[in-house]
């Protein structure tokens, strides 16, 4: 069993799945990039609305980090439990990155309601456009990754852990590993840079 | 193939990265945004940003291991380069428009009514 498992493993790190998600988080990554250099061009044009280190809360950009940096080694342990053909601790790692993946979401969701009940929507200003085009294009991939993280638990739970099932959770966890590092460039350029 | 350890060792990586920015941003806050300087932080924030990147690529996305790290590496690099052409050339262009803008024209949303210059 242990075994026949090993030679999964092994199969699935040459999987041409796996690069082909690779070569779609890359691509992701150059949408990103445009949104990102959007920001940098814009974040100066406030028109007269609030500025970033008016409207910006430091305490709440550090949880909203910590909670996603944790979700991700959450979602790192429900790989390895299922290498480790551990249905239920597979679940429950699974389980823990949905619950940080929904207070995060939760967290920017009551940062962009406070910000657009104070008068600071995104018609604004043109720095307000590219702030939420770019944070809420995050937010939505967390929110899209979060449904497909649900799913993905509905098959583990009914069919077990399968060669097929492993690959679909290694192609998650990649793809939730890189919103992490996308948020980590939003923490830095849009929160601490706005904040300094 | 990918081990407990290396994303134990990974997340606390990526939190003393976090709160080392944190630390630098709260101290410049804290000294009525004096110290350290603007440029220390500049550079303070691209550099655990950058050390994060790798933290994350090395220790949780396991860059450089398995049966297709040439062509993941190689995908990689590539779709790098795009960014820094993406983010690169529009802050450079963008850049030159706006030292090149004639004035009396919207700046940070204020009108620049009087050309001292003129």
């Amino acid at each position: 069993m242990n075994r026949e498992h090993k030679t999964n493993v092994k199969e699935l790190s040459g999987d041409k799945v796996i690069f082909g998600l690779w070569l779609y988080i890359l691509s992701d990554c150059v949408l990103f990039a445009a949104l990102f250099a959007t920001y940098a061009v814009q974040h100066t044009q406030i028109f007269g609305a609030g500025s970033p280190d008016q409207l910006f809360s430091l305490s709440n950009a550090l949880t909203e980090t910590l909670l996603l940096l944790t979700s991700s080694f959450t979602c790192g342990l429900a790989v390895l439990a299922a290498y480790a053909n551990k249905k239920g601790l597979t679940l429950a790692a699974l389980g823990a990155t949905l619950v940080l993946g929904l207070s995060f979401v939760a967290m920017e969701l009551t940062e962009f309601s406070k910000l657009l009940s104070d008068g600071h929507g995104w018609q604004q200003s043109a720095f307000l456009s590219s702030f939420f085009t770019l944070v809420g294009t995050h937010g939505l991939h967390i929110t899209l990754g979060m449904l497909w993280m649900l799913v993905l638990m509905v098959h583990i739970y009914m069919r077990g852990i399968s060669t097929g099932n492993t690959r679909k959770l290694l192609t998650f966890s990649i793809f939730w590993h890189f919103l992490d590092i996308i948020w980590i460039f939003i923490f830095t350029f849009v929160y601490l840079f706005g904040l300094m | 193939m990918n081990t407990v350890k290396s994303y134990i060792v990974g997340y606390f990586l990526s939190i003393a990265l976090t709160l080392g920015a944190f630390g630098l941003l709260t101290w410049h806050i804290s000294t009525g945004h004096i110290m350290p300087t603007h440029t220390v932080l500049t550079v303070g924030f691209i550099t655990l940003a950058l050390l994060q990147l790798l933290v994350q690529l090395f220790f949780f996305l396991h860059v450089g291991k398995g049966q297709n790290k040439y062509w993941n590496a190689a995908a990689l690099g590539f779709a790098l380069f795009i960014v820094a052409v993406v983010v690169g050339g529009t802050l450079w262009i963008m850049q030159n428009l706006q030292h090149t803008q004639t004035p009396n024209t919207f700046l940070n949303g204020q009108i620049n009514v009087v050309n001292e210059n003129d």
